[in-house]
Protein backbone atom coordinates (compact mmCIF):
# COMPACT_ATOMS: atom_id res chain seq x y z
CA UNK A 1 0.00 0.00 0.00
CA UNK A 2 1.15 3.62 -0.70
CA UNK A 3 2.21 5.74 2.12
CA UNK A 4 -0.61 8.31 1.18
CA UNK A 5 -3.55 5.41 1.04
CA UNK A 6 -2.06 3.97 4.52
CA UNK A 7 -2.46 7.47 6.14
CA UNK A 8 -6.07 7.99 4.77
CA UNK A 9 -6.79 4.75 6.07
CA UNK A 10 -5.19 4.73 9.17
CA UNK A 11 -4.96 8.09 10.11
CA UNK A 12 -4.76 7.55 13.88
CA UNK A 13 -2.07 4.94 13.77
CA UNK A 14 -0.15 7.22 10.81
CA UNK A 15 -0.43 10.02 13.64
CA UNK A 16 1.16 7.99 16.24
CA UNK A 17 4.15 6.37 13.83
CA UNK A 18 5.16 9.54 11.86
CA UNK A 19 6.05 9.94 8.12
CA UNK A 20 8.97 7.86 8.83
CA UNK A 21 7.52 4.56 10.55
CA UNK A 22 4.20 4.85 8.33
CA UNK A 23 6.38 4.95 5.13
CA UNK A 24 7.99 1.63 6.45
CA UNK A 25 5.21 -0.22 7.96
CA UNK A 26 3.15 0.65 4.94
CA UNK A 27 6.20 -1.12 2.63
CA UNK A 28 6.88 -4.43 5.02
CA UNK A 29 2.82 -4.96 5.04
CA UNK A 30 0.85 -7.41 2.27
CA UNK A 31 -2.28 -6.61 0.96
CA UNK A 32 -4.57 -9.34 1.67
CA UNK A 33 -8.66 -10.02 0.57
CA UNK A 34 -10.46 -12.33 2.88
CA UNK A 35 -13.54 -13.74 1.78
CA UNK A 36 -16.89 -14.14 4.00
CA UNK A 37 -16.59 -17.02 6.32
CA UNK A 38 -12.82 -16.79 6.03
CA UNK A 39 -11.26 -17.41 9.68
CA UNK A 40 -8.21 -15.60 9.63
CA UNK A 41 -7.00 -16.66 12.75
CA UNK A 42 -7.92 -20.74 14.03
CA UNK A 43 -8.26 -20.82 17.98
CA UNK A 44 -4.95 -23.14 19.28
CA UNK A 45 -3.79 -23.36 15.55
CA UNK A 46 -0.20 -21.43 15.37
CA UNK A 47 -0.21 -18.38 13.15
CA UNK A 48 2.74 -16.22 11.77
CA UNK A 49 1.13 -13.13 11.30
CA UNK A 50 -0.85 -10.35 12.53
CA UNK A 51 -3.35 -8.63 10.28
CA UNK A 52 -4.98 -4.94 10.44
CA UNK A 53 -8.26 -4.39 8.85
CA UNK A 54 -8.52 -1.80 5.72
CA UNK A 55 -12.18 -2.92 5.49
CA UNK A 56 -14.46 -5.42 6.18
CA UNK A 57 -15.73 -6.75 9.72
CA UNK A 58 -14.74 -9.46 12.03
CA UNK A 59 -16.16 -11.76 14.77
CA UNK A 60 -13.93 -12.56 17.45
CA UNK A 61 -14.97 -15.71 18.62
CA UNK A 62 -13.75 -18.43 21.56
CA UNK A 63 -14.31 -22.12 20.20
CA UNK A 64 -16.08 -24.59 22.26
CA UNK A 65 -17.61 -28.00 21.79
CA UNK A 66 -21.16 -27.17 21.48
CA UNK A 67 -21.14 -22.90 20.81
CA UNK A 68 -18.53 -20.16 20.31
CA UNK A 69 -18.86 -17.63 22.08
CA UNK A 70 -18.25 -14.72 20.20
CA UNK A 71 -16.40 -11.56 22.46
CA UNK A 72 -15.46 -9.21 20.36
CA UNK A 73 -16.23 -7.58 16.43
CA UNK A 74 -13.19 -5.97 14.89
CA UNK A 75 -13.28 -3.04 12.01
CA UNK A 76 -11.52 -0.64 9.88
CA UNK A 77 -8.30 0.40 11.96
CA UNK A 78 -7.98 -2.80 14.54
CA UNK A 79 -5.77 -5.04 14.56
CA UNK A 80 -6.21 -8.94 14.71
CA UNK A 81 -3.85 -11.08 16.03
CA UNK A 82 -1.36 -9.22 18.05
CA UNK A 83 -2.45 -11.22 21.09
CA UNK A 84 -0.56 -14.56 19.56
CA UNK A 85 2.58 -12.35 18.64
CA UNK A 86 3.41 -11.89 22.23
CA UNK A 87 2.30 -15.15 23.70
CA UNK A 88 5.10 -18.04 23.92
CA UNK A 89 3.99 -20.82 21.63
CA UNK A 90 2.22 -18.11 19.16
CA UNK A 91 -1.07 -19.64 19.39
CA UNK A 92 -4.41 -17.95 20.27
CA UNK A 93 -7.13 -19.02 21.82
CA UNK A 94 -9.71 -17.24 20.15
CA UNK A 95 -10.96 -17.49 16.37
CA UNK A 96 -11.44 -14.40 13.96
CA UNK A 97 -13.80 -14.84 11.39
CA UNK A 98 -14.64 -12.29 8.36
CA UNK A 99 -18.58 -11.71 8.56
CA UNK A 100 -18.61 -9.89 4.82
CA UNK A 101 -15.98 -9.76 1.93
CA UNK A 102 -13.07 -7.73 3.77
CA UNK A 103 -9.39 -6.42 3.45
CA UNK A 104 -6.34 -6.49 5.71
CA UNK A 105 -2.56 -5.86 5.54
CA UNK A 106 -0.65 -8.77 6.74
CA UNK A 107 2.76 -8.19 9.10
CA UNK A 108 4.98 -11.56 9.13
CA UNK A 109 5.69 -12.10 13.20
CA UNK A 110 9.30 -12.23 11.51
CA UNK A 111 9.17 -8.61 10.05
CA UNK A 112 8.13 -7.37 13.61
CA UNK A 113 10.53 -9.06 15.71
CA UNK A 114 13.46 -7.85 13.22
CA UNK A 115 12.30 -4.30 13.54
CA UNK A 116 12.94 -5.23 16.82
CA UNK A 117 16.64 -4.47 15.98
CA UNK A 118 16.50 -2.78 12.51
CA UNK A 119 13.84 -0.38 12.91
CA UNK A 120 13.52 0.30 16.57
CA UNK A 121 11.63 3.15 16.36
CA UNK A 122 8.94 1.48 14.29
CA UNK A 123 8.56 -1.47 16.55
CA UNK A 124 8.45 0.48 19.50
CA UNK A 125 5.66 3.09 18.42
CA UNK A 126 3.71 -0.88 17.42
CA UNK A 127 4.30 -2.32 20.31
CA UNK A 128 2.99 0.34 22.16
CA UNK A 129 -0.19 0.28 19.83
CA UNK A 130 -0.88 -2.88 20.74
CA UNK A 131 -0.42 -2.14 24.32
CA UNK A 132 -3.37 -0.25 23.87
CA UNK A 133 -4.92 -2.39 21.89
CA UNK A 134 -4.92 -5.17 24.16
CA UNK A 135 -5.56 -3.06 27.39
CA UNK A 136 -9.20 -2.56 25.17
CA UNK A 137 -9.61 -6.05 24.37
CA UNK A 138 -8.67 -7.12 28.26
CA UNK A 139 -11.67 -4.61 29.27
CA UNK A 140 -14.20 -5.72 26.76
CA UNK A 141 -13.63 -9.56 28.09
CA UNK A 142 -13.93 -8.26 31.44
CA UNK A 143 -16.88 -6.67 30.94
CA UNK A 144 -18.34 -10.00 29.60
CA UNK A 145 -17.50 -12.22 32.08
CA UNK A 146 -18.97 -9.62 34.53
CA UNK A 147 -22.19 -9.79 32.41
CA UNK A 148 -22.43 -13.35 32.38
CA UNK A 149 -21.58 -14.17 36.27
CA UNK A 150 -24.77 -12.18 36.11
CA UNK A 151 -23.61 -8.44 36.48
CA UNK A 152 -22.07 -5.79 38.94
CA UNK A 153 -22.95 -2.94 40.25
CA UNK A 154 -20.66 -0.32 41.33
CA UNK A 155 -18.33 -1.70 44.02
CA UNK A 156 -18.68 0.00 47.29
CA UNK A 157 -16.29 2.21 48.73
CA UNK A 158 -14.08 -0.21 50.11
CA UNK A 159 -14.53 -3.22 48.45
CA UNK A 160 -11.97 -4.87 50.56
CA UNK A 161 -14.25 -4.89 53.44
CA UNK A 162 -16.56 -7.26 51.76
CA UNK A 163 -14.08 -9.94 52.47
CA UNK B 1 17.74 -11.66 47.05
CA UNK B 2 19.03 -8.73 44.39
CA UNK B 3 16.15 -7.99 42.09
CA UNK B 4 18.08 -7.19 39.49
CA UNK B 5 19.10 -11.55 39.80
CA UNK B 6 15.05 -11.83 39.71
CA UNK B 7 14.72 -10.09 36.67
CA UNK B 8 17.21 -11.73 35.17
CA UNK B 9 15.38 -14.89 35.96
CA UNK B 10 12.01 -14.32 33.85
CA UNK B 11 10.76 -14.59 30.80
CA UNK B 12 9.14 -11.51 30.57
CA UNK B 13 12.10 -9.42 31.03
CA UNK B 14 14.65 -11.12 29.12
CA UNK B 15 14.84 -8.44 26.17
CA UNK B 16 16.13 -6.02 28.87
CA UNK B 17 20.22 -5.85 28.92
CA UNK B 18 21.98 -6.18 31.96
CA UNK B 19 22.31 -2.64 32.47
CA UNK B 20 18.63 -1.92 31.50
CA UNK B 21 17.73 -4.81 34.50
CA UNK B 22 20.09 -2.97 36.85
CA UNK B 23 18.37 0.52 36.00
CA UNK B 24 15.00 -1.21 36.50
CA UNK B 25 15.97 -2.64 39.57
CA UNK B 26 16.92 0.88 40.99
CA UNK B 27 13.46 2.20 39.54
CA UNK B 28 11.27 -0.04 41.95
CA UNK B 29 10.90 -0.35 45.39
CA UNK B 30 10.72 -3.70 47.36
CA UNK B 31 7.32 -4.11 48.89
CA UNK B 32 5.93 -6.42 51.43
CA UNK B 33 2.65 -7.50 52.32
CA UNK B 34 1.08 -9.77 55.07
CA UNK B 35 -1.71 -12.15 54.19
CA UNK B 36 -4.81 -10.59 53.38
CA UNK B 37 -3.18 -7.20 52.87
CA UNK B 38 -4.96 -5.13 49.88
CA UNK B 39 -2.16 -4.37 47.24
CA UNK B 40 -4.93 -2.63 44.42
CA UNK B 41 -8.28 -1.69 45.45
CA UNK B 42 -10.81 -2.15 43.03
CA UNK B 43 -12.90 0.71 41.76
CA UNK B 44 -9.70 3.21 42.27
CA UNK B 45 -7.53 4.91 39.76
CA UNK B 46 -3.95 3.27 39.74
CA UNK B 47 -1.14 4.72 40.76
CA UNK B 48 1.99 1.94 40.55
CA UNK B 49 2.61 -1.19 38.59
CA UNK B 50 3.60 -4.23 40.45
CA UNK B 51 6.09 -7.02 40.08
CA UNK B 52 5.30 -10.27 42.05
CA UNK B 53 8.76 -11.08 43.82
CA UNK B 54 7.30 -13.70 46.41
CA UNK B 55 4.39 -15.19 47.36
CA UNK B 56 0.85 -15.11 45.33
CA UNK B 57 -1.43 -12.36 44.89
CA UNK B 58 -5.39 -12.89 44.57
CA UNK B 59 -7.12 -11.18 41.92
CA UNK B 60 -10.96 -10.61 43.05
CA UNK B 61 -13.66 -8.99 41.81
CA UNK B 62 -16.85 -7.49 43.84
CA UNK B 63 -20.11 -9.12 42.81
CA UNK B 64 -23.20 -6.87 43.92
CA UNK B 65 -25.47 -10.10 43.94
CA UNK B 66 -23.40 -11.91 46.44
CA UNK B 67 -22.17 -8.96 47.98
CA UNK B 68 -18.52 -11.17 47.97
CA UNK B 69 -15.16 -10.93 46.53
CA UNK B 70 -15.34 -13.76 43.59
CA UNK B 71 -11.31 -15.14 42.86
CA UNK B 72 -10.61 -14.18 39.19
CA UNK B 73 -6.93 -15.26 38.98
CA UNK B 74 -3.66 -15.80 41.24
CA UNK B 75 -0.53 -13.74 40.14
CA UNK B 76 2.43 -16.05 40.48
CA UNK B 77 6.20 -14.72 41.31
CA UNK B 78 7.59 -13.25 38.02
CA UNK B 79 4.12 -11.60 36.86
CA UNK B 80 2.94 -8.35 36.68
CA UNK B 81 0.05 -6.32 37.57
CA UNK B 82 -1.98 -2.97 37.81
CA UNK B 83 -0.69 -2.24 34.39
CA UNK B 84 -4.29 -1.71 32.75
CA UNK B 85 -5.40 1.29 34.88
CA UNK B 86 -1.80 3.08 34.23
CA UNK B 87 -2.60 1.82 30.45
CA UNK B 88 -5.96 3.49 29.87
CA UNK B 89 -6.56 5.82 33.24
CA UNK B 90 -9.42 4.03 34.02
CA UNK B 91 -10.58 2.88 37.52
CA UNK B 92 -9.27 -0.27 37.85
CA UNK B 93 -11.34 -3.63 37.15
CA UNK B 94 -10.01 -5.75 40.40
CA UNK B 95 -8.82 -5.99 44.25
CA UNK B 96 -5.78 -7.32 44.25
CA UNK B 97 -5.02 -9.32 47.77
CA UNK B 98 -2.21 -10.68 49.55
CA UNK B 99 -2.57 -14.58 49.33
CA UNK B 100 -0.18 -15.22 52.62
CA UNK B 101 2.71 -12.86 52.93
CA UNK B 102 4.39 -11.66 49.58
CA UNK B 103 6.98 -9.40 48.74
CA UNK B 104 6.51 -6.99 45.67
CA UNK B 105 8.39 -4.94 43.15
CA UNK B 106 6.99 -1.02 42.88
CA UNK B 107 7.05 1.14 39.97
CA UNK B 108 5.44 4.36 40.44
CA UNK B 109 3.12 5.78 37.77
CA UNK B 110 5.76 8.79 36.94
CA UNK B 111 8.50 6.00 35.95
CA UNK B 112 5.80 3.53 34.03
CA UNK B 113 4.93 6.74 32.02
CA UNK B 114 8.37 7.43 31.16
CA UNK B 115 8.70 3.71 30.22
CA UNK B 116 5.70 3.55 28.69
CA UNK B 117 6.45 5.99 25.88
CA UNK B 118 9.90 6.39 25.16
CA UNK B 119 11.87 4.87 22.72
CA UNK B 120 14.97 4.05 24.46
CA UNK B 121 16.33 0.40 24.25
CA UNK B 122 15.18 0.21 28.19
CA UNK B 123 11.40 1.56 27.55
CA UNK B 124 11.49 -0.92 24.35
CA UNK B 125 12.15 -4.03 26.78
CA UNK B 126 9.93 -2.49 29.18
CA UNK B 127 7.04 -2.22 27.14
CA UNK B 128 7.54 -6.13 25.14
CA UNK B 129 7.27 -7.14 29.17
CA UNK B 130 4.23 -5.20 29.40
CA UNK B 131 2.53 -6.45 26.00
CA UNK B 132 3.67 -10.47 27.17
CA UNK B 133 1.69 -9.73 30.45
CA UNK B 134 -1.27 -8.41 28.42
CA UNK B 135 -1.26 -10.93 26.32
CA UNK B 136 -1.29 -13.88 29.28
CA UNK B 137 -4.06 -11.93 30.74
CA UNK B 138 -6.40 -12.38 27.33
CA UNK B 139 -5.36 -15.24 27.31
CA UNK B 140 -6.69 -16.05 30.79
CA UNK B 141 -9.64 -14.19 30.32
CA UNK B 142 -10.81 -16.10 27.04
CA UNK B 143 -10.08 -19.24 29.25
CA UNK B 144 -12.72 -17.77 31.82
CA UNK B 145 -15.19 -16.94 28.80
CA UNK B 146 -15.37 -20.44 28.00
CA UNK B 147 -16.68 -21.60 31.60
CA UNK B 148 -19.10 -18.56 32.37
CA UNK B 149 -21.06 -18.35 29.32
CA UNK B 150 -24.08 -20.13 29.06
CA UNK B 151 -24.48 -23.05 27.40
CA UNK B 152 -27.38 -23.78 24.67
Amino acid sequence: MEMGDFKKAFPKLAHRLGDGNCGLLATLMQERDVPTGTALVEGHTPTESLFLVIEGQFCVEVPRPDQAIEIDRIGPGQWIGEGSLFSHDHTPISRVVALSPSRVLELKHAQFWSAQTDKPDLAGALTREFIDHMSERVRVADALITRHRGGRNSPPSDPLSQV
Amino acid sequence: MLLKNFLKSQSLFTDLSDRDLDALAHAMEIREYPDGGAIIQEGRTGKELYLLLEGQVKVAQYNAETGLLEQINLVKPGEIFGMLSLIDHLPTSASCIASGPVKIGVLQHNAYDLLSQASAPIALGFQLATAKQLSALLRHQEEILKSVAPHP
